[in-house]
């Protein structure tokens, strides 16, 4: 027989777990993602080097 | 990376929930030497990622591999993500407009959109948990408590000073604020 649980009683979460990568995985995204700023930054900057 | 912060404060909070603003994500997600340092302060603390927050962080990857990057990087086993459901969306919106009113009230009508969805989440939820921004134009004291401040030195083609600061949201604030909106 299926226990019925009284609405009270049942607690809507409020966050949830966003995943499972842990601390050396993600710092190597960080790097990934650091050096592709930089280097768009690089471009950017000679993009707009006046030029004579 | 040098950071400079009162250890007192951070050790007072350190089982609190963390609710990154979009500026706080972006440093974090883009600099090593940032997300090292940052975690090394915050080692006990859970951050909590607002949809709203997610979005914004997100909006800019428009290349598909970099919006692959940074959701992978949402994906940190450290991060936990502010869901949405009937319940939270009524109580955000509700306060959203009260929000609204007082910014606009207090000579802060071009708050931005964002800033108002991320607050109005702050007010509903219960649990304990600090905001961490670099803005202290619409995050301010207005409606938080600034529980402290630290300063990294960041290395952004010159040295930089960052000042993050950490805001708790004040109910009674919110309240005082709510019944000095005129007739």
């Amino acid at each position: 027989m299926k226990k019925k649980i009284k609405k009270e009683n049942v607690k809507t979460p409020i966050f949830e777990k966003a995943g499972s990568r842990p601390y050396q995985e993600v710092i190597g995204i960080v790097a990934k993602i650091q050096s592709k700023i930089e280097e768009f930054n690089k471009k950017r900057e000679s993009s707009i080097s006046p030029t004579y | 990376m040098n950071v400079h912060y009162n250890p007192q404060a951070i050790e007072k909070n350190k089982e609190t929930y963390l609710v990154f603003d979009t500026n706080i994500l972006g440093s974090y997600s883009s600099d090593v030497e940032f997300f090292k340092t940052f975690n090394e302060v915050f080692k006990d603390n859970i951050i909590l990622i607002d949809p709203i927050v997610k979005l914004e962080f997100l909006r800019g990857a428009f290349r598909e591999q970099t919006y692959k990057e940074k959701s992978k990087f949402l994906e940190y086993e450290k991060f936990s993500i502010m869901i949405d459901h009937q319940e939270i969306y009524k109580k955000t919106y509700e306060n959203a407009f009260n929000i609204a009113r007082i910014y606009s009230h207090n000579g802060k009508s071009n708050i931005p959109l964002g800033d108002i969805l991320i607050i109005s989440r702050l007010a509903s939820y219960k649990e304990s948990c600090l905001f961490v921004t670099l803005d202290k134009s619409d995050f301010s004291t207005l409606l938080f408590d600034r529980i402290t401040v630290l300063t990294f030195e960041r290395k952004v083609k010159a040295e930089v000073l960052e000042h993050v600061q950490l805001l708790r949201f004040n109910q009674s604030k919110y309240k005082k604020h709510l019944s000095d909106l005129p007739d």
